[in-house]
């Protein structure tokens, strides 16, 4: 056995707690080993010793700690056993939450909404909304959504068309479509933001649909280039 | 116990205040009963080829010609409100308003900026009709947001912006200009060159002695005894495009749609060079073409009778078909 084993089961030993065959071991060790012998001798004197002393009474200050304690973890314990009913608090200084204040509040509510709803109405009545002007703009602002619609399926049928189309331009006349239809694209662009932003201007929709019809202009332009220099590619009809 | 009861009362009242609101917002939508009429009337001395300019809000002009050397105004407000004295209140806030400049005559309708919460500019449910008869060779500009504009018998230059409604003019002397946004579009009997550009609705223009350029981005453009034209240019995005009648044999008629038909219908005696190309339809002709050049399916080139005017058609979806007249 190790001194280090054999350290470990001296106190197991002094406190009885050691079992027989290693009580054997611990002796068996103990008989060769002065250095071990003389801790089991210390340990045996610390032990004598701490049993002469007095056991000193906890203070009053002690027992009120302990009992305060005790006192909260028994009002935890009532705590999660039944749900706490929590009293609100009032807002300057009125019972907010009271059935009384809260029938009050809805009735001023619900005079407020058929006020404004009376006003509202009124309103509404004296101008005989919607007049002929109104319905002629929102008639004009569908037919002018019916014709951006109109105008994309036109390009997106064009673009397609151009994309399948066989037939290479010259680098430099196909390096000039593509700057301009860069710019034209940009100006789309910036129509269909500004569109987006005030869609009841009818100008602002009047420009955008200049704007598409350029690009129609210019896409239909690039398709003829294509078909040109397909036709030259093929050489003169004899 | 009492709680909840008095939760659901409070619910019931506020159910019934949502619900009143609602009846009142409802019957606000209905068009107003009182109707209140208001006459206007002016006389002012113009030059015969003077200028007048109109410019409405809403409401039906007509302009005509007449052989004195003056402009008469004739216009009827109409006001509608819920009661008589609130539509008559409101006819008084719209003014009409007649200027003189020089030898120009502005004609305007001027309604009221008000910013009251109990009263918009919108609530005032108001049009104005117009007639006017104009000296005979005085041109006319008209600017109308909503309603109808017809313009006959004028001797001068029609300059017309209309944002919705139809138009007809007819017996112009001197040409015409045109923008529409929504409306169809008539215009029978007109000399001089028209340039009309249109957005939505049907353009049918009839027995023309002039040129004309006409683009309509959703609609039909048909076009009928045109005479005396150097060109003739038609184009639509969305609908067809018929032409009817004889061609000037030094004319360009050129006609593009990208989704329609286009049909020519041509004496049996006129000559022309055709180019015909479709991307995807097919052609049709009752002439006998002289080919030049690849004969497809989706191209035609060549001469009729011998040559002379100049017949583009071309279409990106749609079938060309020209034909003989009967």
């Amino acid at each position: 056995m190790r001194c280090k084993t054999a350290r470990n089961m001296i106190s197991e030993a002094l406190g009885g707690t050691l079992g027989p065959n290693q009580a054997e071991k611990l002796e068996r060790h103990l008989s060769s080993c002065a250095e071990c012998r003389g801790l089991r001798e210390d340990f045996r004197m610390i032990v004598r010793d701490a049993g002469r002393l007095e056991i000193p009474a906890p203070s009053d200050r002690v027992w009120q700690g302990i009992k305060t304690r005790m006192d909260e973890t028994r009002q935890k314990a009532l705590a999660k056993a039944r749900p706490v009913i929590r009293e609100k608090r009032p807002l300057f200084g009125l019972p907010l939450f009271s059935p009384a204040y809260r029938f009050v509040a809805v009735g001023f509510l619900a005079v407020a909404v058929v006020a404004a709803g009376v006003v509202f109405s009124l309103r509404g009545f004296r101008s005989g909304a919607p007049t002929a002007l109104d319905k002629s703009m929102n008639t004009t602002l569908a037919k002018l959504e019916e014709a951006q619609r109109y105008y994309k399926l036109a390009l997106k049928a064009l673009d397609e068309a151009i994309a399948a189309q066989k037939g290479d331009l010259d680098p430099r006349i196909e390096q000039a479509f593509l700057k301009n239809r860069e710019a034209v694209e940009a100006s789309v662009a910036v129509c269909e933001e500004t569109v987006a932003g005030r869609p009841s201007n009818i100008d602002v929709r009047n420009l955008l649909l200049s704007a598409y019809q350029e690009k129609l202009d210019l896409l239909n332009d690039l398709m003829a280039a294509k078909k040109t220099s397909l036709k030259r590619a093929a050489g003169p009809i004899l | 116990m009492i709680n909840s009861s008095m939760n659901r009362i409070a619910v019931m009242i506020l159910a019934l205040a949502v619900f009143t609101t609602g009846v009142c917002l409802g019957f606000s939508g209905k068009t107003p009963r009182e109707r209140y009429e208001e006459k206007f009337d002016k006389t002012v001395s113009l030059a015969s080829d003077g200028r007048v300019q109109i410019r409405n809000l809403s409401g039906l002009i007509k302009v005509e010609s007449w052989a004195r050397n003056e402009v008469k105004i004739s216009a009827v407000k109409i006001s509608r409100a819920g009661s008589q004295d609130r539509a008559k209140s409101n006819a008084a806030l719209v003014i009409i308003s007649v200027r003189e400049s020089g030898n120009t005559l502005d004609i305007e309708t001027q309604y009221p900026q008000t910013h009251n919460l109990f009263r918009r500019d919108d609530s005032i449910n108001i049009s104005v009709d117009y007639q006017l008869f104009i000296p005979e060779k005085a041109s006319i500009k008209v600017n109308s947001m909503s309603g109808d504009v017809d313009v006959r018998k004028i001797g001068g230059f029609a300059d017309i912006h209309m944002t919705s409604g139809d138009l007809t003019v007819s017996q112009a002397g001197n040409g015409l200009q045109v923008k529409v946004i929504s409306g169809t579009v008539r215009i029978d009997d007109v000399k001089g060159d028209i340039t009309l550009r249109a957005v939505s609705g049907s353009v049918i223009v009839d027995r023309v002695r002039g040129s004309l350029d006409v683009d309509n981005t959703s609609g039909r453009v048909e076009l009928r005894g045109v005479s005396e034209a150097d060109t003739v240019r038609a184009k639509s995005l969305s609908g067809g495009i018929s032409y009817e009648g004889k061609i000037n044999p030094r004319g360009r008629y050129s006609f593009d749609v990208h989704s329609g038909t286009i049909e020519v219908v041509l004496p049996s005696d006129s000559a022309f060079e055709l180019d015909a190309e479709t991307f995807s339809g097919g052609i049709e002709t009752d002439f006998a073409v002289q080919v030049l050049g690849k004969v497809s399916r989706n191209e035609l080139h060549g001469t009729v009778n011998g040559g002379g005017a100049s017949l583009d058609l071309k279409t990106f979806s749609g079938n060309i078909r020209i034909r003989k007249s009967r």
